[in-house]
Protein backbone atom coordinates (compact mmCIF):
# COMPACT_ATOMS: atom_id res chain seq x y z
CA UNK A 1 0.00 0.00 0.00
CA UNK A 2 2.76 2.38 0.92
CA UNK A 3 4.50 1.70 -2.36
CA UNK A 4 1.45 2.36 -4.52
CA UNK A 5 0.75 5.52 -2.61
CA UNK A 6 4.32 6.62 -3.06
CA UNK A 7 3.97 6.19 -6.82
CA UNK A 8 0.88 8.38 -6.85
CA UNK A 9 2.65 10.95 -4.74
CA UNK A 10 5.60 10.92 -7.10
CA UNK A 11 3.32 11.57 -10.05
CA UNK A 12 1.80 14.53 -8.27
CA UNK A 13 5.22 15.75 -7.26
CA UNK A 14 6.48 15.58 -10.82
CA UNK A 15 3.89 18.15 -11.73
CA UNK A 16 5.29 20.33 -8.98
CA UNK A 17 8.83 20.25 -10.32
CA UNK A 18 10.30 23.68 -10.65
CA UNK A 19 11.74 24.66 -13.98
CA UNK A 20 15.26 26.00 -13.97
CA UNK A 21 15.53 29.55 -15.24
CA UNK A 22 17.62 29.35 -18.38
CA UNK A 23 20.64 31.59 -18.72
CA UNK A 24 19.52 33.22 -21.97
CA UNK A 25 20.58 36.63 -20.78
CA UNK A 26 24.16 35.45 -20.58
CA UNK A 27 24.37 34.03 -24.07
CA UNK A 28 27.24 34.48 -26.48
CA UNK A 29 25.86 37.78 -27.82
CA UNK A 30 26.25 39.17 -24.34
CA UNK A 31 30.01 38.61 -24.34
CA UNK A 32 32.62 41.28 -23.75
CA UNK A 33 33.46 43.59 -26.63
CA UNK A 34 37.09 44.13 -27.47
CA UNK A 35 37.97 47.67 -26.45
CA UNK A 36 40.92 47.90 -28.80
CA UNK A 37 43.35 50.69 -28.08
CA UNK A 38 46.77 51.58 -29.32
CA UNK A 39 48.33 50.90 -25.93
CA UNK A 40 51.79 51.23 -27.41
CA UNK A 41 51.06 54.81 -28.52
CA UNK A 42 49.55 55.67 -25.13
CA UNK A 43 52.66 54.53 -23.29
CA UNK A 44 55.00 56.16 -25.77
CA UNK A 45 53.18 59.49 -25.39
CA UNK A 46 53.69 59.34 -21.65
CA UNK A 47 57.37 58.51 -22.16
CA UNK A 48 57.82 61.38 -24.61
CA UNK A 49 56.26 63.86 -22.19
CA UNK A 50 58.59 62.64 -19.44
CA UNK A 51 61.59 62.88 -21.76
CA UNK A 52 60.68 66.51 -22.43
CA UNK A 53 60.68 67.20 -18.70
CA UNK A 54 63.95 65.41 -18.00
CA UNK A 55 66.10 66.87 -20.79
CA UNK A 56 67.45 70.44 -20.81
CA UNK A 57 67.63 72.55 -23.92
CA UNK A 58 69.97 75.52 -24.38
CA UNK A 59 68.62 78.88 -23.19
CA UNK A 60 68.19 80.02 -26.78
CA UNK A 61 65.39 77.44 -27.11
CA UNK A 62 63.49 78.41 -23.99
CA UNK A 63 61.50 81.40 -25.13
CA UNK A 64 59.11 79.97 -27.68
CA UNK A 65 56.51 77.24 -27.83
CA UNK A 66 57.88 73.80 -27.07
CA UNK A 67 57.43 72.04 -30.38
CA UNK A 68 57.18 68.28 -30.68
CA UNK A 69 57.13 66.86 -34.21
CA UNK A 70 55.84 63.40 -34.99
CA UNK A 71 56.96 61.65 -38.14
CA UNK A 72 54.76 58.62 -38.78
CA UNK A 73 52.67 57.00 -36.04
CA UNK A 74 49.47 59.07 -36.28
CA UNK A 75 48.17 57.40 -33.10
CA UNK A 76 51.06 58.78 -31.09
CA UNK A 77 50.34 62.21 -32.55
CA UNK A 78 46.68 61.90 -31.50
CA UNK A 79 47.66 60.79 -28.00
CA UNK A 80 50.06 63.70 -27.59
CA UNK A 81 47.45 66.15 -28.84
CA UNK A 82 44.69 64.83 -26.59
CA UNK A 83 46.78 64.48 -23.46
CA UNK A 84 49.59 66.97 -23.52
CA UNK A 85 48.81 69.80 -25.93
CA UNK A 86 47.63 72.02 -23.09
CA UNK A 87 50.64 71.30 -20.88
CA UNK A 88 53.80 73.29 -20.35
CA UNK A 89 57.45 72.30 -20.38
CA UNK A 90 58.87 74.81 -17.95
CA UNK A 91 57.12 77.97 -19.08
CA UNK A 92 56.79 76.86 -22.67
CA UNK A 93 53.40 75.77 -23.98
CA UNK A 94 53.58 72.48 -25.83
CA UNK A 95 52.79 72.50 -29.53
CA UNK A 96 52.49 69.23 -31.38
CA UNK A 97 52.89 68.96 -35.12
CA UNK A 98 52.42 66.02 -37.40
CA UNK A 99 55.07 65.87 -40.10
CA UNK A 100 54.41 64.34 -43.46
CA UNK A 101 58.04 64.21 -44.56
CA UNK A 102 61.48 65.60 -43.91
CA UNK A 103 61.48 68.27 -46.62
CA UNK A 104 60.03 71.17 -44.71
CA UNK A 105 60.72 70.76 -41.05
CA UNK A 106 60.05 73.51 -38.56
CA UNK A 107 62.46 74.21 -35.75
CA UNK A 108 61.64 71.42 -33.34
CA UNK A 109 62.51 70.71 -29.73
CA UNK A 110 61.63 67.06 -30.16
CA UNK A 111 61.35 64.91 -33.24
CA UNK A 112 59.83 61.46 -32.94
CA UNK A 113 60.56 59.16 -35.87
CA UNK A 114 58.36 56.08 -36.00
CA UNK A 115 59.66 52.61 -36.80
CA UNK A 116 58.23 52.67 -40.31
CA UNK A 117 60.01 55.92 -41.12
CA UNK A 118 63.47 54.63 -40.27
CA UNK A 119 64.58 55.02 -43.89
CA UNK A 120 64.52 58.80 -43.49
CA UNK A 121 66.88 58.71 -40.51
CA UNK A 122 70.03 59.43 -42.59
CA UNK A 123 68.48 62.57 -44.11
CA UNK A 124 67.28 63.64 -40.67
CA UNK A 125 70.76 63.15 -39.30
CA UNK A 126 72.10 65.44 -42.01
CA UNK A 127 69.42 68.09 -41.57
CA UNK A 128 69.53 68.11 -37.80
CA UNK A 129 73.28 68.15 -37.45
CA UNK A 130 73.36 71.52 -35.71
CA UNK A 131 69.81 71.66 -34.44
CA UNK A 132 69.00 71.56 -30.75
CA UNK A 133 66.50 68.83 -31.39
CA UNK A 134 65.96 65.73 -29.33
CA UNK A 135 65.50 62.98 -31.89
CA UNK A 136 63.62 59.97 -30.58
CA UNK A 137 63.51 56.81 -32.66
CA UNK A 138 62.26 53.25 -32.24
CA UNK A 139 64.66 51.17 -34.26
CA UNK A 140 67.43 48.80 -33.14
CA UNK A 141 69.99 51.08 -34.84
CA UNK A 142 68.32 54.32 -33.80
CA UNK A 143 71.26 55.64 -31.78
CA UNK A 144 73.64 54.75 -34.61
CA UNK A 145 71.43 56.77 -36.95
CA UNK A 146 71.72 59.87 -34.77
CA UNK A 147 68.85 59.57 -32.30
CA UNK A 148 69.47 60.73 -28.74
CA UNK A 149 66.78 58.53 -27.29
CA UNK A 150 65.67 55.23 -28.76
CA UNK A 151 62.75 53.01 -27.74
CA UNK A 152 63.62 49.34 -27.38
CA UNK A 153 61.49 46.37 -26.42
CA UNK A 154 62.92 44.20 -23.66
CA UNK A 155 60.81 41.33 -22.32
CA UNK A 156 57.76 42.79 -24.06
CA UNK A 157 58.27 46.08 -22.25
CA UNK A 158 58.91 49.40 -23.84
CA UNK A 159 62.20 50.76 -22.53
CA UNK A 160 64.63 53.33 -23.85
CA UNK A 161 68.31 53.80 -24.43
CA UNK A 162 70.30 57.00 -24.50
CA UNK A 163 72.86 58.07 -27.09
CA UNK A 164 75.03 60.32 -24.93
CA UNK A 165 77.29 61.53 -27.74
CA UNK A 166 74.27 62.46 -29.84
CA UNK A 167 72.91 64.46 -26.90
CA UNK A 168 76.17 66.39 -26.63
CA UNK A 169 76.19 66.98 -30.40
CA UNK A 170 72.79 68.64 -30.15
CA UNK A 171 73.68 70.60 -27.03
CA UNK A 172 71.14 68.75 -24.92
CA UNK A 173 71.60 67.81 -21.28
CA UNK A 174 70.17 64.50 -20.19
CA UNK A 175 68.98 64.53 -16.58
CA UNK A 176 70.32 62.03 -14.10
CA UNK A 177 66.86 60.51 -13.49
CA UNK A 178 66.52 59.75 -17.17
CA UNK A 179 69.98 58.19 -17.24
CA UNK A 180 69.28 56.06 -14.21
CA UNK A 181 66.08 54.67 -15.69
CA UNK A 182 67.49 54.02 -19.17
CA UNK A 183 67.98 50.48 -20.31
CA UNK A 184 71.35 51.46 -21.71
CA UNK A 185 73.45 54.64 -22.00
CA UNK A 186 75.53 54.50 -25.17
CA UNK A 187 78.59 56.71 -25.21
CA UNK B 1 -4.58 26.77 -8.96
CA UNK B 2 -3.00 23.54 -10.19
CA UNK B 3 -0.35 23.85 -7.51
CA UNK B 4 -2.95 24.22 -4.77
CA UNK B 5 -4.83 21.16 -5.97
CA UNK B 6 -1.60 19.21 -6.10
CA UNK B 7 -0.64 20.26 -2.56
CA UNK B 8 -4.05 19.22 -1.26
CA UNK B 9 -3.75 15.82 -2.90
CA UNK B 10 -0.25 15.51 -1.55
CA UNK B 11 -1.31 16.36 1.96
CA UNK B 12 -4.09 13.83 1.86
CA UNK B 13 -1.79 11.18 0.50
CA UNK B 14 0.75 11.88 3.18
CA UNK B 15 -1.83 11.43 5.93
CA UNK B 16 -3.16 8.26 4.30
CA UNK B 17 0.40 7.07 3.98
CA UNK B 18 1.02 7.80 7.62
CA UNK B 19 -2.06 5.86 8.62
CA UNK B 20 -1.06 3.08 6.24
CA UNK B 21 2.24 2.80 8.03
CA UNK B 22 1.44 0.85 11.10
CA UNK B 23 4.38 2.10 13.08
CA UNK B 24 3.99 5.86 12.63
CA UNK B 25 5.08 7.72 15.70
CA UNK B 26 2.14 9.51 17.28
CA UNK B 27 3.82 12.93 17.20
CA UNK B 28 4.76 12.46 13.55
CA UNK B 29 1.19 11.45 12.71
CA UNK B 30 -0.11 14.58 14.41
CA UNK B 31 2.40 16.76 12.58
CA UNK B 32 1.36 15.19 9.26
CA UNK B 33 -2.29 15.98 10.02
CA UNK B 34 -1.40 19.59 10.88
CA UNK B 35 0.50 19.74 7.62
CA UNK B 36 -2.62 18.58 5.82
CA UNK B 37 -4.55 21.37 7.55
CA UNK B 38 -1.82 23.76 6.43
CA UNK B 39 -1.03 24.68 9.99
CA UNK B 40 2.64 24.59 9.19
CA UNK B 41 3.90 26.53 12.21
CA UNK B 42 2.20 24.17 14.66
CA UNK B 43 3.32 21.18 12.59
CA UNK B 44 6.88 22.54 12.71
CA UNK B 45 6.90 22.76 16.51
CA UNK B 46 5.65 19.19 16.80
CA UNK B 47 8.00 17.70 14.25
CA UNK B 48 11.03 19.54 15.67
CA UNK B 49 10.28 18.08 19.07
CA UNK B 50 9.82 14.69 17.51
CA UNK B 51 13.16 14.62 15.65
CA UNK B 52 14.85 15.74 18.83
CA UNK B 53 13.45 12.74 20.70
CA UNK B 54 11.73 9.53 19.59
CA UNK B 55 11.76 10.38 15.89
CA UNK B 56 15.50 10.89 15.76
CA UNK B 57 16.14 7.72 13.78
CA UNK B 58 12.78 7.48 12.03
CA UNK B 59 12.92 8.02 8.27
CA UNK B 60 9.25 8.92 7.93
CA UNK B 61 9.50 11.60 10.65
CA UNK B 62 12.38 13.26 8.81
CA UNK B 63 10.45 12.98 5.59
CA UNK B 64 7.41 14.73 7.06
CA UNK B 65 9.68 17.38 8.55
CA UNK B 66 11.19 18.00 5.11
CA UNK B 67 7.74 18.64 3.65
CA UNK B 68 6.66 20.91 6.49
CA UNK B 69 9.75 23.06 6.16
CA UNK B 70 9.49 23.03 2.41
CA UNK B 71 5.96 24.46 2.58
CA UNK B 72 7.04 27.08 5.13
CA UNK B 73 9.88 28.07 2.83
CA UNK B 74 7.55 28.30 -0.17
CA UNK B 75 5.22 30.62 1.73
CA UNK B 76 7.99 33.07 2.61
CA UNK B 77 7.77 36.29 0.64
CA UNK B 78 10.21 39.10 0.12
CA UNK B 79 13.94 39.37 -0.28
CA UNK B 80 14.73 37.32 2.84
CA UNK B 81 13.51 34.21 1.07
CA UNK B 82 16.86 33.69 -0.66
CA UNK B 83 18.56 33.16 2.66
CA UNK B 84 15.71 31.55 4.55
CA UNK B 85 16.99 28.77 6.84
CA UNK B 86 13.77 26.81 6.27
CA UNK B 87 14.97 25.72 2.85
CA UNK B 88 18.17 24.33 4.31
CA UNK B 89 16.31 22.60 7.10
CA UNK B 90 13.96 21.01 4.56
CA UNK B 91 16.95 19.79 2.54
CA UNK B 92 18.72 18.52 5.61
CA UNK B 93 15.56 16.63 6.62
CA UNK B 94 15.12 14.97 3.23
CA UNK B 95 18.79 14.00 3.20
CA UNK B 96 18.49 12.58 6.69
CA UNK B 97 15.48 10.59 5.53
CA UNK B 98 17.54 9.25 2.61
CA UNK B 99 20.15 8.06 5.11
CA UNK B 100 17.67 6.36 7.37
CA UNK B 101 15.38 4.95 4.71
CA UNK B 102 17.05 1.56 4.34
CA UNK B 103 14.18 0.14 2.28
CA UNK B 104 14.11 3.17 -0.04
CA UNK B 105 10.41 3.70 0.64
CA UNK B 106 10.77 7.44 0.25
CA UNK B 107 13.68 7.51 -2.17
CA UNK B 108 11.98 8.90 -5.26
CA UNK B 109 9.87 11.30 -3.27
CA UNK B 110 12.91 12.60 -1.39
CA UNK B 111 14.84 12.99 -4.63
CA UNK B 112 12.00 14.89 -6.28
CA UNK B 113 11.71 17.24 -3.31
CA UNK B 114 15.44 17.76 -3.20
CA UNK B 115 15.49 18.48 -6.91
CA UNK B 116 12.72 21.02 -6.41
CA UNK B 117 14.56 22.74 -3.56
CA UNK B 118 17.89 22.73 -5.33
CA UNK B 119 16.18 24.27 -8.37
CA UNK B 120 15.12 27.17 -6.16
CA UNK B 121 18.79 27.75 -5.34
CA UNK B 122 19.63 27.80 -9.03
CA UNK B 123 16.77 30.14 -9.85
CA UNK B 124 17.68 32.51 -7.03
CA UNK B 125 21.28 32.58 -8.22
CA UNK B 126 20.19 33.34 -11.79
CA UNK B 127 17.77 36.05 -10.62
CA UNK B 128 20.54 37.75 -8.66
CA UNK B 129 22.81 37.73 -11.70
CA UNK B 130 20.03 39.08 -13.91
CA UNK B 131 19.20 41.86 -11.48
CA UNK B 132 22.82 43.00 -11.46
CA UNK B 133 22.84 43.96 -7.81
CA UNK B 134 26.53 44.26 -7.11
CA UNK B 135 26.24 43.54 -3.38
CA UNK B 136 24.25 40.37 -3.99
CA UNK B 137 26.62 38.75 -6.48
CA UNK B 138 28.60 36.79 -3.86
CA UNK B 139 25.28 35.34 -2.71
CA UNK B 140 24.65 34.04 -6.23
CA UNK B 141 27.80 31.94 -6.00
CA UNK B 142 26.91 30.80 -2.51
CA UNK B 143 23.46 29.70 -3.66
CA UNK B 144 24.90 27.94 -6.67
CA UNK B 145 27.27 26.03 -4.39
CA UNK B 146 24.25 24.96 -2.33
CA UNK B 147 22.48 23.93 -5.52
CA UNK B 148 25.44 21.74 -6.45
CA UNK B 149 25.75 20.25 -2.99
CA UNK B 150 22.06 19.40 -2.85
CA UNK B 151 22.01 17.87 -6.31
CA UNK B 152 25.10 15.80 -5.53
CA UNK B 153 23.80 14.65 -2.16
CA UNK B 154 20.56 13.52 -3.71
CA UNK B 155 22.30 11.71 -6.53
CA UNK B 156 20.98 14.04 -9.24
CA UNK B 157 24.31 14.48 -10.94
CA UNK B 158 23.64 13.85 -14.61
CA UNK B 159 23.57 17.49 -15.77
CA UNK B 160 25.83 19.01 -13.18
CA UNK B 161 28.91 19.55 -15.35
CA UNK B 162 26.88 21.46 -17.90
CA UNK B 163 25.21 23.44 -15.12
CA UNK B 164 28.60 24.33 -13.67
CA UNK B 165 29.80 25.48 -17.05
CA UNK B 166 26.66 27.57 -17.61
CA UNK B 167 26.88 29.10 -14.17
CA UNK B 168 30.56 30.05 -14.30
CA UNK B 169 30.14 31.62 -17.72
CA UNK B 170 27.13 33.58 -16.50
CA UNK B 171 28.82 34.54 -13.25
CA UNK B 172 31.81 35.84 -15.21
CA UNK B 173 29.44 37.89 -17.37
CA UNK B 174 27.52 39.29 -14.39
CA UNK B 175 30.72 40.39 -12.69
CA UNK B 176 32.21 41.66 -15.92
CA UNK B 177 29.20 43.94 -16.36
CA UNK B 178 29.89 45.38 -12.93
CA UNK B 179 33.51 45.95 -13.89
CA UNK B 180 32.46 47.67 -17.11
CA UNK B 181 30.01 49.86 -15.21
CA UNK B 182 32.78 50.93 -12.87
CA UNK B 183 35.16 51.55 -15.74
CA UNK B 184 32.57 53.78 -17.47
CA UNK B 185 32.56 55.82 -14.28
CA UNK B 186 36.35 56.08 -14.57
CA UNK B 187 36.88 54.03 -11.44
CA UNK B 188 40.31 53.12 -10.25
CA UNK B 189 41.01 49.38 -10.84
CA UNK B 190 41.27 48.89 -7.08
CA UNK B 191 37.58 49.78 -6.80
CA UNK B 192 36.49 46.76 -8.83
CA UNK B 193 39.30 44.29 -8.13
CA UNK B 194 36.94 41.92 -6.28
CA UNK B 195 34.56 41.72 -9.24
CA UNK B 196 37.45 41.36 -11.68
CA UNK B 197 38.93 38.55 -9.60
CA UNK B 198 35.55 36.80 -9.80
CA UNK B 199 35.49 37.23 -13.58
CA UNK B 200 38.92 35.64 -13.88
CA UNK B 201 38.21 32.88 -11.38
CA UNK B 202 34.93 32.00 -13.13
CA UNK B 203 36.62 31.81 -16.51
CA UNK B 204 39.29 29.56 -15.04
CA UNK B 205 36.66 27.25 -13.56
CA UNK B 206 34.73 27.15 -16.84
CA UNK B 207 37.89 26.27 -18.75
CA UNK B 208 38.77 23.60 -16.23
CA UNK B 209 35.46 21.90 -17.06
CA UNK B 210 35.95 22.27 -20.79
CA UNK B 211 39.06 23.91 -22.15
CA UNK B 212 37.87 23.60 -25.74
CA UNK B 213 35.00 26.06 -25.68
CA UNK B 214 35.83 28.91 -28.03
CA UNK B 215 33.59 31.43 -26.23
CA UNK B 216 35.12 30.75 -22.83
CA UNK B 217 38.63 31.26 -24.16
CA UNK B 218 37.73 34.29 -26.22
CA UNK B 219 35.77 36.02 -23.45
CA UNK B 220 38.51 35.35 -20.92
CA UNK B 221 41.18 36.77 -23.20
CA UNK B 222 39.08 39.85 -23.99
CA UNK B 223 38.38 40.50 -20.33
CA UNK B 224 42.09 40.43 -19.62
CA UNK B 225 42.97 42.60 -22.60
CA UNK B 226 40.32 45.19 -21.76
CA UNK B 227 41.59 45.42 -18.21
CA UNK B 228 45.19 46.01 -19.24
CA UNK B 229 44.14 48.52 -21.92
CA UNK B 230 41.96 50.37 -19.41
CA UNK B 231 44.82 50.57 -16.95
CA UNK B 232 47.17 51.89 -19.60
CA UNK B 233 44.65 54.44 -20.75
CA UNK B 234 44.22 55.62 -17.19
CA UNK B 235 47.86 56.10 -16.35
CA UNK B 236 47.83 59.64 -14.96
CA UNK B 237 49.04 62.32 -17.34
CA UNK B 238 51.63 63.47 -14.85
CA UNK B 239 52.87 59.99 -13.98
CA UNK B 240 56.62 60.08 -13.60
CA UNK B 241 58.88 57.59 -15.34
CA UNK B 242 59.15 55.24 -12.38
CA UNK B 243 55.36 55.00 -12.08
CA UNK B 244 55.05 54.61 -15.84
CA UNK B 245 57.54 51.74 -15.89
CA UNK B 246 55.81 49.97 -12.98
CA UNK B 247 52.32 50.41 -14.41
CA UNK B 248 53.55 49.16 -17.75
CA UNK B 249 55.04 46.05 -16.13
CA UNK B 250 51.70 45.25 -14.49
CA UNK B 251 49.83 45.59 -17.75
CA UNK B 252 52.37 43.53 -19.70
CA UNK B 253 51.80 40.72 -17.20
CA UNK B 254 48.07 40.85 -17.99
CA UNK B 255 48.69 40.88 -21.76
CA UNK B 256 51.02 37.91 -21.30
CA UNK B 257 48.27 36.06 -19.45
CA UNK B 258 45.77 36.87 -22.21
CA UNK B 259 48.00 35.71 -25.08
CA UNK B 260 47.90 31.90 -24.70
CA UNK B 261 44.16 32.02 -24.05
CA UNK B 262 43.54 34.05 -27.18
CA UNK B 263 45.82 31.70 -29.13
CA UNK B 264 43.76 28.76 -27.88
CA UNK B 265 40.59 30.49 -29.09
CA UNK B 266 42.23 31.03 -32.48
CA UNK B 267 43.21 27.37 -32.58
CA UNK B 268 39.58 26.39 -31.93
CA UNK B 269 38.15 28.71 -34.58
CA UNK B 270 40.92 29.85 -36.88
CA UNK B 271 40.33 32.88 -39.05
CA UNK B 272 37.49 34.43 -37.05
CA UNK B 273 37.88 38.15 -37.39
CA UNK B 274 37.16 38.95 -33.76
CA UNK B 275 39.94 36.71 -32.50
CA UNK B 276 42.32 38.06 -35.14
CA UNK B 277 41.57 41.57 -33.89
CA UNK B 278 42.06 40.47 -30.29
CA UNK B 279 45.44 38.95 -31.10
CA UNK B 280 46.45 42.06 -33.02
CA UNK B 281 45.60 44.16 -29.98
CA UNK B 282 47.36 41.84 -27.53
CA UNK B 283 50.53 41.73 -29.60
CA UNK B 284 50.58 45.51 -29.78
CA UNK B 285 50.13 45.57 -26.01
CA UNK B 286 53.17 43.29 -25.82
CA UNK B 287 55.04 45.63 -28.18
CA UNK B 288 55.59 42.72 -30.55
CA UNK B 289 55.54 44.67 -33.80
CA UNK B 290 56.17 41.72 -36.11
CA UNK B 291 53.19 39.75 -34.80
CA UNK B 292 51.11 42.90 -34.63
CA UNK B 293 51.84 43.55 -38.32
CA UNK B 294 51.05 39.94 -39.18
CA UNK B 295 47.68 39.99 -37.44
CA UNK B 296 46.94 43.45 -38.79
CA UNK B 297 47.39 42.04 -42.29
CA UNK B 298 45.20 39.04 -41.46
CA UNK B 299 42.45 41.34 -40.15
CA UNK B 300 42.62 43.45 -43.29
CA UNK B 301 42.54 40.39 -45.54
CA UNK B 302 39.55 39.05 -43.63
CA UNK B 303 37.79 42.41 -43.81
CA UNK B 304 38.52 42.53 -47.53
CA UNK B 305 37.08 39.05 -47.98
CA UNK B 306 33.97 40.08 -46.11
CA UNK B 307 33.48 43.14 -48.30
CA UNK B 308 33.93 41.04 -51.45
CA UNK B 309 31.52 38.45 -50.08
CA UNK B 310 28.91 41.10 -49.32
CA UNK B 311 29.32 42.62 -52.77
CA UNK B 312 28.97 39.19 -54.39
CA UNK B 313 25.84 38.51 -52.38
CA UNK B 314 24.40 41.86 -53.46
CA UNK B 315 25.30 41.19 -57.07
CA UNK B 316 23.77 37.74 -56.86
CA UNK B 317 20.58 39.18 -55.38
CA UNK B 318 20.48 41.78 -58.15
CA UNK B 319 20.88 39.07 -60.78
CA UNK B 320 18.13 36.98 -59.25
CA UNK B 321 15.87 40.01 -59.14
CA UNK B 322 16.72 40.91 -62.74
CA UNK B 323 16.10 37.33 -63.92
CA UNK B 324 12.73 37.35 -62.23
CA UNK B 325 11.81 40.57 -63.96
CA UNK B 326 12.94 39.06 -67.29
CA UNK B 327 10.79 35.99 -66.69
CA UNK B 328 7.79 38.11 -65.73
Amino acid sequence: MILSLSCKIINVKRRLLLLLIPLFCFSAVDGPQLDEKNTNAIIKSSYVYNFCKLVSWPDSRKDSNFIIGVLGDPDLYKQLISKYSSKLIGNQPIEIVQLLGTEQMPELHVLFVSRNMVNVMPSIQTKMVKAHTLVISEHPDGIKHGATLNFVVIDNQLKFEIGETNAVNHDLTIGSTLKSLANKVIK
Amino acid sequence: MMTRVAITILSLLMVVMAIGQGNVLPQTGKAARLYEQRDYQEAKTLIDNCVAAEGKEDAYTWHVRGHIYKEIYKNIEGTDKKQAPEREIAIHSFLKCLDLDAENKFLEWNKTSLRFLSSTYWNDAVTIMENQQKEELPLAEELFTKYLRTMEASGNTSELEQRKLDFYKAFATANRKQVERMRSANADPTEYEVELARVIESHKKALKINADVYGSNYNYAINLYNEAAYRIENIPLEADLTRLILDQQGCIAIFEEALPIAKKAEELKPGRIEILKALRAIYLGLNNYDEFDRYNDLVRDRQGEQIIQKKSEKALNRDIFKNRLDVD
